[in-house]
């Protein structure tokens, strides 16, 4: 299973990389939403994203958009957000994309991945 | 158009009716004057006091400049026959016309009394001074006495004309079309004619007076003169027909009563008849010599038998008789009884002979002849073209030619002496009164000038004086005019004030009382207006006086104060009412404004009634009485108390505002890195766990970061909720499930901190408000939990929190009490500040209060605190949401 990670800081990404690798799942980190769309494209054996809601350029929600638009295949995202404690953010999106499977609040702890590895993906 | 006709129409009839009024005033006028210089008085031979001259001025005043020369050509044509020359007609109508022109433009501009002198002086007495004597051929003195006469009798009959007008006022008000002059006298007027005329009335009086002894005088003086004269002419003559009569009986004696002798009639012309008779009457001796032009023969025996009678009845030595012949001259008739001659000597004398004999004698102008019956009935041959004075020795010329200034002048003076013997004959002399008259005329004259002057001189004088007061009247009178705002005046003026500035006075005093009248009932509405704005105005106003007791205090002041009014007046304003650590500044204003200083805006601490206190910002105004002595201060108050409450929420809320702002942003850079540390702590924590050996410091470590990081997250998670703009729509709440929902959050751990809950909520839950309930779930929660530190910090005995929700008017209130201590005064205001906390490190963010703070203040709601015996008390006041009442949800 392939988990495509997207944050505009390369740490973050990279630290969520190592830890998802860790347990046990291959990633792959890009830095934009342009980037994730162009990755989806060539990638097709990707069908999770992780993702950051507040990007330069494109936020993760045009990101989400343009993906289901343009991919013509289901791929699920969990969001996450310095801001995941927004209850009305995250209804917001869930009522607009199906596809959204969790919401993430940053900062992440490690605990929380395994958590969501556990419940969501390997489950998904 | 009929109408206006009509009031055209009736303008013209009653135009025409008042000329018609005037024209027949103005005979009435001209024909009094025509009497008054009829009725003139004679002042000094010929030299007329004239009235008519009072009618003229009177027609000036009273109709107008027209009418006057008018008047005064009717009036004075009577002085042609008067005096028998034109001259003084010509100077009266001049006088009359100087007048109307100088009166003409506005009267009572100038002061006729002023221009008549001026006239006098100017035009009049030159020109009778040059005409009488180039052309009347007067002696100087008696011009100088006529011209003089003239102008004094001028200027008494403008004086005249003021006293008429003065005692005819009552009448004249029954003239309408009377010119105002003639009904409406100035102040200067008055004064001028009355000063002028208690000068010029007893100056007249003594100089008539005067006039008279000097004319008695010199006449007795002449009159003596002439009795001298003449007393010694018939001695004369007595002497020489005593003489004649010795000499004709000699002759008759010595030559034996030769008749033929004419030496009888030698040297004697004048002897008519010469007769001898005896004692007992028979004739001896007759010869009558000759007829004259005065005497027949008849009529010499006719004296013989006349002087033969009376020489019968009274003997004598020698008699002289005096005979009137049928012509009305008279006859001499001498007869010389001797008793050494036998008969008696008659001789008869025309009156020729008394001329020889008198005719040495040197008298200037006079003429003499015989009278039988002394002066009182002369015979019409001696008095010639005279007539005789029924009063007076005086004869006066009967030729119609002697006009009545002549009259005097051609006058003769009589002087008859009778003669010794029996007979009633007496020798009657007259002499040209002119020198006489000359001589009273010239010496009257010299005093007459002196005094003419001496009148005309203090006559300017008051003329000047009264100008001069009359321009200060009138000055005064227009300044004062401009101010009455009302020109109309009605009819009453006119007929009761007699003075114009009488007139003006009452008007003026009218116009004053009325505006005083109004302007007083004005300043009254004012003061009332102002007393009721004061009292009700919707600021506090206070005075006090200058010894700063209080002496205004309105409803205002009152309400926000507690004070009644009754209770504050007069009590001493800075020691009883001004919170203590203001008395000394407020003092200070208060003696400044005293002073004269204006204050604005200062801020004025009172206490109310109940001990409150109440900020006042004072405007206060010096108050002045009306000499502008400070009376004392009254201040216009803002109560600011409020005002300056809300603005402290202002600056609070911007400042939390700002403050949110900040955070958010801070609370997301924040984030990354943190993010970043968390996990890259745990990726290493994890592939430490896959290393071998033993890595308990390091995982504790790590751990230990990832625990730090996640207390960080936690404060940037508040902050972040702290800052944030909820996108969310709000809704209705039920404030009660809200409270129920958040007790059920925390309860467990309250119970286990043995803390008791009072639950204090509404039975019918219509507690409604429009909000987000995790939010104000929030709130609660986070006054909850800072209760519950306070109780157990406070470790007090009682360790209760009381929660009560009720609806009060519009809002609901939620209060929330604990037994905590409560917060230090100190620190009350700051307790909603972000990140300002009691707490000890690492307990509280010091965010809790203001989010709670933010979030209620979102809802338009505010949260407040105050200190209770046991603690503090949070109140939550939210507005109110009307709906149905809904049970609760419990």
């Amino acid at each position: 299973m392939r988990v495509m990670i997207v944050d505009d800081e390369e740490y973050i990404a990279e630290e969520l990389s190592d830890a998802l690798d860790f347990l046990g799942l291959q990633t792959f980190s890009v830095h934009s939403a342009d980037q994730a769309l162009e990755g989806l494209r060539k990638e097709t054996n990707i069908d999770w994203v992780i993702t950051d809601l507040r990007m330069p350029n494109k936020s993760g929600e045009i990101l989400i958009s343009e993906v289901n638009e343009t991919i013509g295949r289901e791929i699920n995202f969990i969001v996450m957000s310095g801001h995941g404690g927004d209850e009305f953010t995250q209804e917001k999106l869930k009522s607009s994309f199906p596809n959204v499977v969790d919401f993430v609040r940053k900062p992440v702890s490690f605990d929380t991945l395994q958590e969501l590895v556990t419940k969501t993906l390997k489950a998904g | 158009m009929a109408s206006l006709n009509d009031a055209i129409i009736d303008g013209l009839m009653e135009k025409k009716g008042a000329f018609r009024t005037k024209c027949l005033i103005a005979v009435v006028l001209a024909s009094l004057g025509f009497l008054g210089n009829f009725y003139n008085i004679d002042l000094a031979f010929g030299v007329n006091f004239l009235f008519g001259s009072i009618f003229t001025v009177l027609a000036l005043l009273a109709l107008g400049p027209m009418y006057a020369i008018f008047v005064s050509v009717i009036a004075s044509s009577y002085t042609i026959y008067l005096w028998g020359h034109p001259v003084a007609f010509v100077i009266f109508t001049g006088e009359a016309i100087f007048l109307s022109l100088v009166t003409a433009r506005a009267w009572p501009r100038r002061d006729i009394l002023l221009m008549d002198l001026v006239f006098w002086i100017t035009l009049g007495m030159p020109t009778v001074l040059v005409i009488y004597n180039s052309f009347l051929d007067m002696p100087n003195g008696v011009v100088n006495f006529i011209a003089i006469k003239q102008a004094v009798n001028g200027i008494t009959n403008v004086m005249l004309a003021y006293i008429v007008l003065l005692i005819a006022r009552p009448v004249l008000a029954n003239f309408p079309y009377l010119r105002p002059g003639a009904k409406l006298w100035r102040i200067a007027t008055m004064v001028s004619v009355g000063l002028s005329f208690s000068l010029i009335v007893p100056a007249m009086l003594v100089l008539v007076s005067m006039n008279g002894w000097a004319l008695e005088r010199e006449m007795k003086r002449y009159k003596t003169q002439l009795n001298e004269i003449t007393t010694h002419e018939v001695w004369a003559i007595e002497k020489q027909i005593k003489t004649d009569l010795d000499k004709l009986q000699n002759v008759l004696s010595g030559q034996g009563y030769l008749a033929e002798n004419e030496n009888l009639r030698a040297g004697q012309k004048a002897l008519n008849a010469l007769y001898v008779m005896s004692a007992t009457g028979e004739l001896w001796f007759e010869r009558q010599f000759a007829e004259t032009a005065h005497t027949s023969f008849e009529t010499l025996r006719e004296a013989l038998d006349w002087a033969r009678d009376m020489h019968g009845r009274a003997r004598n030595a020698t008699s002289i008789y005096a005979l009137e012949t049928e012509a009305g001259n008279p006859i001499v008739v001498g007869v010389l009884d001797d008793p050494e001659h036998p008969g008696t000597l008659v001789a008869v004398w025309d009156s020729s002979y008394i001329y020889q004999i008198v005719g040495s004698v040197n008298l200037s102008g006079q003429t003499m002849g015989l009278a039988l019956q002394g002066s009182s009935n002369l015979p019409a041959a001696l008095t010639g073209g005279f007539r005789q004075s029924e009063y007076l020795d005086v004869l006066f010329p009967t030729t119609d030619a002697a006009s009545k200034v002549h009259l005097w002048r051609e006058a003769q003076i009589v002087s008859s002496v009778p003669l010794a013997s029996a007979g009633g004959a007496s020798l009657v002399t007259f002499v040209s009164l002119r020198p006489v008259i000359d001589g009273v005329q010239s010496a009257i004259t010299t005093f007459l000038v002196a005094s003419f002057y001496s009148i005309v001189f203090a006559l300017f004088v008051v003329a000047c004086a009264t100008l001069f007061f009359q321009r200060g009247v009138s000055r005064a009178m227009v300044h004062a005019e401009a101010r009455i705002k009302r020109p109309n005046e009605d009819r009453r003026f006119l007929s009761e004030h007699f003075l114009l500035e009488g007139r003006w006075l009452s008007r003026w005093l009218d116009v004053i009382s009325e505006d005083l009248v109004q302007k007083t009932d004005e300043q009254e509405r004012i003061a009332n207006d102002l007393t009721q704005l004061i009292d009700t105005a919707n600021a506090p106003i206070f005075g006090i006086d200058a010894e700063g007791r209080v002496n205004e205090w309105n409803q205002t002041a009152e309400r926000i104060t507690g004070f009644t009014k009754d209770e504050v007046m007069g009590e001493d304003l800075v020691g009883r009412y001004i919170t203590d650590d203001y008395k000394e500044s407020v003092k200070e204003v208060l003696d400044k404004a005293l002073a004269g200083e204006q204050t604005a805006n200062y801020e004025f601490p009172l206490f109310t009634k109940s001990g409150d206190r109440v900020d006042v910002l004072l405007n206060s105004t010096t108050r002045r009485d009306a000499t502008g002595k400070i009376v004392g201060v009254v201040g216009v108050g803002q109560d600011i108390t409020e005002t300056k409450k809300s603005q402290a929420q202002v600056i609070h809320a911007s400042k939390l505002a700002t403050l949110g702002e900040m955070a958010t942003s801070v609370a997301h850079e924040l984030n990354q890195p943190l993010n970043v540390i968390r996990l890259a702590a745990g990726n290493c924590r994890m592939r430490l766990g896959g290393l071998p050996g033993k890595h308990e410091f390091f995982d504790a470590k790590l751990n230990r970061i990832e625990e730090q990081t996640e207390r960080a997250a936690t404060i940037i998670d508040h902050m972040r909720m702290f800052g944030r703009k909820t996108l969310e729509d709000a809704t209705e709440l039920q404030v009660c499930q809200v409270v129920r929902n958040a007790l059920h959050l925390v309860g467990e751990q309250l119970r286990l901190s043995a803390i008791e809950i009072e639950l204090n909520l509404p039975a019918d839950c219509g507690c409604r408000v429009i909000g987000h309930s995790i939010q104000l779930e929030q709130v609660i929660l986070n006054l909850l939990t800072n209760a519950r530190d306070a109780i157990l910090a406070h470790s007090s005995d009682k360790k209760k929190i009381s929660i009560r929700v009720e609806k009060v008017g519009d809002h609901i209130v939620v209060s929330l009490q604990d037994t905590g201590g409560g917060i230090p005064e100190k620190i009350r205001d700051r307790v909603f500040e972000p990140f300002f906390t009691t707490k000890e490190m690492g307990k509280g963010t010091g965010l809790g209060l203001s989010i709670s703070y933010g979030i209620v203040s979102d809802m338009n709601g505010t949260i407040q605190v105050q200190n209770t015996e046991s603690g503090a008390n949070f109140e939550i006041i939210l507005p109110s949401v009307e709906g149905s009442a809904d049970q609760c949800v419990s």
